[in-house]
């Protein structure tokens, strides 16, 4: 399945002058530190294959084993140091600072199993394009490079309609809690699956 | 009618949404279908900007499952400590949770593997404090874990009733690569 990708996430860090967004600097930040830690956890167990084992590790590192496991299992605590014991311990390496440009990237062929209908309604790029969409209209409709073309809009709910996902393409309504059964009903659930 | 067509049904209405990675080229080894709920987290509004933060980076963490990285999975209930990926209490229920645990609140997305390396997600709830309207999960066998359990299973029977999740005793049975047990 060959589906484009929606690149308006990259909007304000392409543009070059306007703020980038505080999410999008916390996604990025969360991002290399995942892709750190792929990167040295492929390289332990590259050498696990070889003989190394967690307990060696962390001998030559002076180190706890559980906290070795704990570091090996998880991101969340690393620093600059800690990514250098890792390399080092593991595989007598060290990070190479490099860079590369997050713009401008060549598509991806595969996005999805073949069974996957991907390509019929891309509902997240729609939704990102939207604020884009806008700003296009308040500006006279001067068209915006890499827009996609605007999706019908879908009937405006009757209120209460969205309570339920499965209404068809009724836009999720624009609130960040959400709408849940009552807690009575659902400790009722509960009950009978206790006693069940 | 199998779970591959309901799933097309659910993408089509837009009951279920594919998350894609945010950036053109990255590599999409497995599949993560969301729910319009996680959607809304994931892509705001927030009502602060430590909101849009901490939601920016529980989408990079969902991502590390759609990419392909390395995942920890713990398949036994109240052991998951570091693991991304958690099978909850009851096991034969198959209900797993993926563990975003930094900054705080950690975040906890419930959902059901519909065939391996195909996770639905289809609820949240934040771990420790409440946050973003929600009340926190707190200690393993809170009430409140039970509850969000219960959710994510009502939401499954909504989209798939009448189809299991796939079972196993073995990560390669839900991760078939990048995956290790915790």
């Amino acid at each position: 399945v060959t589906t484009s990708q929606p690149t308006h996430f990259m909007y304000e860090i392409e543009a070059g002058d306007i703020p980038i967004p505080p999410g999008k600097l916390a996604y990025f930040q969360e991002r290399l530190r995942n892709r750190i830690y792929h990167f040295v956890l492929s390289r332990f167990f590259e050498a696990e294959r070889n003989g190394l084992t967690k307990a060696l590790l962390a001998r030559r590192l002076g180190s706890d084993p559980a906290v070795i496991s704990r570091l090996l299992g998880a991101p969340g605590n690393w620093t600059l140091d800690t990514v250098s014991n890792l390399l080092l311990g593991i595989a007598a390496e060290e990070l190479e600072p490099a860079s590369s440009s997050v713009l401008n990237r060549k598509h991806r062929n595969f996005v999805a199993p073949d069974w996957l209908r991907t390509q019929e309604y891309n509902w997240i790029a729609e939704k990102q394009a939207q604020p884009l969409r806008q700003l296009a209209e308040r500006g006279g409709g001067a068209p915006i490079p890499g827009l996609p073309p605007a999706i019908s809009p879908a009937p405006v709910p009757e209120p209460g309609v969205h309570l339920s996902l499965c209404t068809g393409r009724t836009p999720p309504p624009a609130q960040f809690g959400r709408p849940r059964p009552s807690r009575g009903l659902l400790q009722e659930l509960l009950g009978e699956r206790n006693a069940a | 009618m199998s779970i591959r067509e309901e799933i097309n049904r659910r993408l089509a209405t837009g009951a279920l949404l594919l998350l894609e990675p945010a950036l053109v080229g990255d590599p999409v080894e497995r599949t993560m279908l969301i729910s319009p709920e996680i959607d809304r987290l994931l892509s705001g509004p927030w009502d602060t900007e430590t909101d849009e933060r901490r939601a920016n980076r529980l989408r990079s963490d969902l991502e590390r499952f759609v990419t392909g990285q390395y995942i920890g999975l713990c398949l036994t209930p109240y052991e998951a400590q570091t693991a991304y990926m958690g099978r909850l209490d009851r096991p034969e229920d198959e209900v797993w949770d993926i563990r975003s645990v930094d900054p705080s609140p950690g975040l906890r997305v419930f959902g059901r593997f519909a065939e391996v390396d195909v996770f639905v997600a289809l609820t949240w709830q934040p771990r420790s404090k409440d946050w973003g309207g929600r009340k926190a999960l707190r200690g393993g066998k809170s009430l409140e874990w039970h509850l969000a359990i219960l959710e994510c299973h009502r939401l499954w029977e909504e989209l798939f009733s009448g189809f299991q999740p796939i079972r196993g005793g073995e990560v390669r049975d839900y991760v078939s690569a990048n995956a290790f047990h915790v």
